[in-house]
């Protein structure tokens, strides 16, 4: 039997602080597809993603998740990233005295890429540049000091640099002005006719404009609750 | 017989007192000054610092040990095994490449000694401190103990009586050394006591960087370095003074050091303490001129068994004068670090001002870091700045990294890195290459 070339998310239960945040969720998403995730806050659309990447506080109590036909949940995070599993984070975390090109140069590291510092930090100023970033934002820690807008672009630009098989996009488009989507729906989309699959969560419907999603899911606590096409976005 | 190796014992008496003297042939005025701490040894209770010395069995240690022939002059006749030590340690290379003059000293006597030829030439002095006593009598008797006095606290009194090795640094008026004068101790006995005398001094307008190293291979039994730094700074003079202090895990490293700051001279300390199992080490600037400088950057590592207790003294005594200390610890394993420092604005430090910033990160639930500052004010218009934190290692962080598909160790290692890079920034590179390296040996285990 070919493999599935997809994440696929089967019956998956979440618990978080002991309360049922994801409950009985399935979703598939292929190489090259964007869906897209709708619902009212605390809905369970960050859980989901957290969950699928293995972040703290996050018990999967039944289900499973794969990408690839490869099972995700016996392993750790930084391994599931390594399989191509990429969470651009509604909320980045600041890391004091580690810049966007060392981050970089350890990820890379890890995957066995050879690539130097400064090819790294080369390459990541000119996709900077594209995301509309400023250079001094890549001297300084990772999120030090940024601006909400500022820390969408540099997970953004983590995602373009690490070239992921699978991400979420948790509300990469708050805190972005008009043009700043722009660029970011740019890029992504790159990336997905490269052939990434992309969940992209969101309550606005500008992004889904730009990125086309072949179906999108409404969810409403902690359960998939509305299955359809880009018009669901329309309805919401 | 020059290699005759010399070892006096364990324990310590009058006589042993004598007998470190006459093994250097000293003159009468040095065994009088030695006899002097050791009355004065005798009679001081242990300091009350923050550290327990309730194990440190004084009656154990040898308190003069020459396991090497004398101090040469040539790398070639340096005895192997202490060769392949320093050379591990990257002493010849470095000295080729950056250094004005490097001095190895191990157990009691200074081995090794160099000083290229330009700065000779210029007057600067870089000896043992045996060899100065020796040489140049009068400067040391100007200046030894006006920094630190005899019985300025037990260690100290004790260092007076038994001293044994160290350096004497001379800078001439306006001369100024660029490239760092280097020395490497090196405990190489079970049960050593190593009590080196440093006394630097730095003429008008002269400048100097000065760095040691410190390490001892493994023993079971501990060691006790007990060590007394004093350096004088003229009027718009510079001294940068280096210390990375990797003794193996069973050592004492209780040491003063102390400076004091003429008119516009500027003192920098930068201490990074990894190893030992206890570091009792405060080293202070005492600025006693008007717009002296006095700085402070430190960095500890406490692990499994260890107790680091490191800070800095800031005494201002003249106006307009400035400090800064930032000191940042990283406790692990079970391991205990903690700062503690004092600044002190005198009656006439009018318009001086000083900050200090102290922050611990704690990477497990075992360990433990704390901060312990005081101040002295007694003047007016006077500016003291001062952040303490200490804080567990954020695990959102960690994720953060983790998610990125970085190890857990590795996420560690580089938030500690992170959090040390402010002072890191701050260190001439290729000691904060080693010491990056050295702290990621230790949390990485």
């Amino acid at each position: 039997m070919a493999v599935n070339m997809a994440l696929v998310i089967k019956d998956l239960v979440v618990k978080r602080g002991g309360e049922r945040v994801v409950d009985e969720v399935s979703l598939e998403v292929k190489e090259g597809e964007v869906v897209g995730l709708m619902g009212a806050n605390g809905s369970g659309k960050s859980s989901l993603a957290l969950a699928v990447m293995g972040w703290m506080g996050c018990e999967v109590e039944q289900g499973r998740i794969s990408i690839d036909g490869e099972d995700l949940l016996g392993i750790q995070m930084d391994e599931r990233a390594k399989k191509g599993l990429f969470l651009a984070l509604q909320q980045p975390k600041e890391v004091e005295g580690v810049t966007v090109g060392g981050l970089l140069r350890a990820a890379m590291a890890e995957r066995g890429s050879g690539e130097l510092l400064g090819e790294i930090k080369r390459r990541c100023k000119r996709e900077a540049g594209r995301l509309g970033m400023a250079d001094e934002l890549l001297e300084r820690g990772v999120n030090m000091d940024f601006s909400g807008g500022e820390r969408k672009l540099m997970e953004v630009l983590q995602l373009k640099m690490l070239e992921p098989k699978y991400a979420f996009l948790d509300e990469v488009d708050s805190g972005l002005d008009g043009d700043g989507l722009k660029k970011v729906a740019r890029v992504v989309k790159e990336e997905v006719e490269r052939g990434m699959g992309v969940v992209v969560i969101s309550h606005h419907r500008q992004i889904f404009e730009y990125l086309e999603p072949s179906k999108v899911v409404v969810m409403k606590d902690g359960k998939i609750v509305k299955r359809g096409k880009a018009e669901v976005v329309d309805e919401l | 017989m020059k290699n005759k190796k010399i070892d006096l014992g364990q324990g310590l008496d009058e006589k042993k007192v004598r007998e470190i003297s006459k093994i250097k042939k000293e003159s009468e005025w040095m065994l009088q000054r030695r006899l002097e701490a050791w009355r004065t040894y005798k009679e001081m209770p242990l300091p009350g610092w923050g550290v327990d010395l309730g194990e440190l069995a004084f009656g154990q240690i040898h308190y003069y040990l020459k396991s090497v022939a004398g101090e040469v002059g040539s790398w070639d006749e340096v005895p192997g095994e202490v060769k392949e030590t320093f050379e591990r340690m990257g002493i010849l290379q470095a000295e080729r490449e950056v250094l004005a003059g490097v001095k190895g000293q191990v157990d009691s006597e200074m081995i090794y000694g160099s000083l290229k030829e330009y700065l000779r030439e210029k007057g600067v002095i870089f000896v043992s401190m045996d060899e100065a006593v020796k040489e140049f009598p009068k400067m040391v008797k100007e200046h030894m103990g006006t920094v630190i006095p005899i019985g300025d606290n037990k260690l100290e009194a004790l260092n007076s009586a038994v001293w044994s090795g160290g350096s004497f640094v001379y800078v001439p008026e306006g001369v100024k050394v660029e490239e760092p004068l280097q020395v490497y101790f090196r405990i190489n006995s079970e049960r050593m006591g190593q009590f080196e005398r440093t006394l630097i001094v730095a003429e008008t307008g002269s400048k100097l960087s000065y760095y040691e190293g410190c390490s001892a291979p493994v023993y079971s039994a501990g060691a006790l370095h007990a060590g007394v730094v004093e350096v004088v700074v003229k009027e718009e003079a510079k001294v940068e003074y280096v210390t990375m202090q990797n003794w193996y895990k069973n050592v004492y490293n209780l040491v003063t050091k102390r400076a004091v700051v003429e008119s516009e001279g500027v003192m920098r300390w930068l201490d990074g303490n990894l190893g030992s199992k206890v570091t009792a080490k405060y080293p202070a600037c005492v600025l006693v001129g008007r717009e002296a400088k006095g700085e402070m950057l430190s960095i500890a590592m406490g692990g499994k068994g260890q107790r680091i207790d490191a800070g800095a003294k800031m005494i201002h005594l003249a106006e307009n004068t400035s400090s800064q200390i930032v000191a940042k610890s990283i406790s692990k394993g079970g391991g205990r670090t903690s700062y503690r420092g004092l600044v002190k604005m005198g009656e006439k430090a009018r318009g001086s001002k000083a900050t200090v910033r102290c922050e611990g990160l704690i990477l497990d639930s075992d360990s433990r870091s704390d901060a312990y500052p005081s101040n002295d004010i007694l003047a007016d218009e006077v500016s003291l700045e001062h952040e303490a934190s200490v804080n567990m290692i954020d695990e959102e962080q960690k994720n953060y990294l983790m998610s990125r598909g970085i190890s857990e160790v590795r996420a560690e290692t580089m938030i500690v890195n992170g959090f040390l890079e402010p002072v890191m920034r701050k260190i001439p590179l290729e000691y904060a290459l080693e010491l990056n390296k050295l702290i990621e040996m230790e949390v990485e285990g």
